[in-house]
């Protein structure tokens, strides 16, 4: 569903990715881990189309589509999510305003009838409690006054709104507390399905522990350095990231 | 003296003054960012009787005011005492046009709402206002302003608060105007408190003028306003907020959206008088530029002279954020939706001020 092959990405004039090649099928969950800096978020980034990361080199493709020559709103279109490490707050855009715009974007991008205002309502209310988040997240301003972790949970209400095929999760696990890390865990997983694929980054075993992913992947210094099952999150969890980056 | 020349009298000395102080250049201080070209258009003046009508109405609890074909203007002795000596300090020639048509005094006891549709339909015209609200009442002011292309209306607004008393007042230009001069006297006194939010498109020249005197301890005000502005259009707020005692506490926001050429300014000052201890003040200036031919100014200004005072003020010019543009475009929005977005909640953290919702639904948001 997701083909990344040889993805060179800088940052101005620095290389952060350095051939990174990744494949997830539809219905897998992979998650990606890595030190700091080694360039998780600046994959999500690239993908995502922001102006700020340059894709020297590589291809990827989304159910066979080339994400690299579309704007960002063409590769949302495509099926592409990609949550942020830290979203931006937008003061005096509603959340139900900003997600019906959102999601009849998607429709007319699809061919299909925009909802009307008036219907709206009762979509969005069935897609917060997919979500797990309190119903007053509606009425909120778009992660304007929001806390680290409801902007988390925000991000996961915009999910499940927006149904894309492949949505990549940028430490969606960061800022959470302790049950509002199982109930983002249950969202998750709740929007688990045979033809749709999540990429979880993270730094954290805890996550991995509620959505149990097909594949582990450890990213150093811009490549994959190691792919194995959910037992390689428990053997970083234990041992770190040294013994990969010493090889 | 009778009404209609105590009214006759205020008119002729306004025109003497007015023409005393001559048209406003950008050499004057408080018109240095103004295009004050439009002024110097001739227009034919309302004359005689016929300026009772100016344009004007307005509507007490559904009862026309003044009536349809008023004719005795409703000031009492002391407010043409004191229209007399605020017109010979003024130093403006557009707020004396303002005394040039009718002038009317309100007297609001217990709750009231007021709704004033002002229309300005041709030429010059002008009219003013006396708002005196009885201690512990308040009053609910609705004003509109509509102006035709080539009209020039001047307003003058004087507002009395009595102790513990409430104006609340939504203020919108829903279309574009010709020119418009507002300008607003208010008088604050103890535990009252002014709340003023106005909301315009601009207009050949929008110019609107406050002057707001915290008197007593307790007292509060809050104005805010926001133009959203393009073309060729102006629009220009210019505010004295003045803690005369403390503790008082005033707010103040102020928004600007510009495009095409178009011209705004701020210009605001908070004035926190010798011995004003306790004063909180904060002040807010915020512009948005959409266009590289659009001129944005911003004088936000403190003046503090006692000792013990909260007081802070922020002042921004830029254009839209691109992380939030961007944000918006990965969640499939188009550019042109996504700026629209944008624009309309900078526009609204201002319109949901408005205390009515008559006004908020006057004023379009574009969100679709």
């Amino acid at each position: 569903m997701l083909v990344i092959n040889d993805l060179h990405v800088s940052v101005g004039e620095h290389p952060v990715l350095k051939g990174l090649s990744l494949s997830v099928g539809a219905g897998q969950v992979h998650a990606i881990m890595g030190p700091n800096g080694s360039g998780k978020t600046t994959l999500g980034r690239a993908l995502s189309g922001h102006p700020a990361y340059t894709v020297t080199k590589g291809t990827a493709t989304l159910a066979g589509k080339d994400l690299l020559t579309l704007e960002p709103e063409e590769r949302s279109h495509a099926g592409l999510f990609v949550s942020w490490q830290y979203p931006v707050e937008v003061p005096g855009v509603s959340n139900a305003d900003f997600l019906r715009l959102a999601y009849n974007a998607q429709r007319k991008a699809h061919g299909k009838p925009e909802v009307p205002a008036k219907e709206f309502p009762a979509l969005l209310a069935q897609k917060i409690a997919e979500a797990r988040i309190p119903p007053e997240f509606g009425e909120r301003q778009l992660n304007a006054g929001m806390s680290g972790g409801q902007k988390k949970r925000n991000e996961i209400l915009q999910l499940h709104m927006l149904e894309p095929t492949v949505a990549i999760l940028d430490e969606t696990d960061s800022g959470l507390d302790i049950d509002a890390l199982k109930s983002v865990g249950d969202a998750i997983n709740a929007y688990r399905r045979a033809d749709r694929a999540i990429v979880l980054i993270t730094h954290f075993q805890r996550l991995l522990d509620l959505v149990k992913p097909d594949r582990v992947h450890v990213l150093t210094d811009g490549r994959i350095q190691q792919s194995g099952d959910v037992d390689l999150a428990g053997k970083l969890e234990r041992d770190g990231y040294d013994w990969i980056v010493r090889g | 003296m009778t009404g209609s020349s105590v009214v006759e009298s205020l008119r002729e000395a306004a025109q003497a003054r007015a023409a005393v102080l001559g048209l406003p250049t950008t050499a004057a201080e408080d018109w240095r960012y103004v295009n004050v070209a439009p002024l110097s258009a001739a227009l034919p003046p309302h004359t005689g009787s016929g300026s009772a009508r100016a344009g004007a109405m307005a509507v007490i609890d559904g009862r026309m005011f003044p009536e349809p074909m008023g004719t005795a203007p409703s000031i009492s002795e002391q407010a043409h005492v004191d229209e007399q000596a605020r017109l010979a300090a003024e130093q403006e020639a557009p707020a004396c046009w303002s005394w040039f048509g009718q002038s009317h005094q309100v007297r609001v006891r217990g709750q009231q709402r007021l709704t004033i549709d002002h229309h300005a339909s041709t030429g010059l015209s002008g009219w003013r206002l006396l708002i005196d609200i009885a201690p512990q009442s308040e009053l609910d002011l609705i004003l509109i302003h509509r102006s035709g292309i080539g009209t020039r209306a001047s307003v003058g607004i004087v507002i009395r608060l009595g102790v513990g008393a409430h104006l609340r007042v939504s203020e919108v230009v829903p279309q574009v105007a010709g020119q418009l001069l507002v300008h607003v006297d208010a008088g604050v006194e103890r535990d009252a408190s002014l709340t003023w939010t106005s909301t315009s498109r601009g207009g050949e020249l929008l110019r609107w003028r406050g002057v707001v005197d915290l008197l007593g301890t307790g007292a509060h005000a809050n104005v805010s306003a926001v133009d959203r502005v393009g073309e060729r259009n102006q629009a220009h707020r210019h505010l004295r907020l003045r803690h005369r005692v403390g503790p008082t506490t005033s707010t103040q926001v102020f928004k600007t959206v510009l495009d095409g050429h178009a011209n705004a300014s701020f210009d605001g000052l908070v004035d926190v008088a010798k011995g004003a201890d306790g004063a909180n003040a904060e002040q807010l200036s915020r512009t948005l530029l959409l266009s590289s031919t659009a001129r944005g100014d911003t004088r936000p200004q403190l003046d503090i002279h006692a000792d013990e005072v909260k007081a802070g003020h922020g002042a921004t010019i830029g254009q839209l954020d691109a992380d939030e543009l961007l944000y918006l475009r990965m969640r499939g929005l188009a550019p042109s939706m996504a700026k629209g977005l944008l624009i309309d909640g900078f526009v609204r953290e201002v319109v949901a001020r408005l205390p009515h919702a008559e006004a908020r639904a006057l004023v379009e948001i574009g969100t679709p």
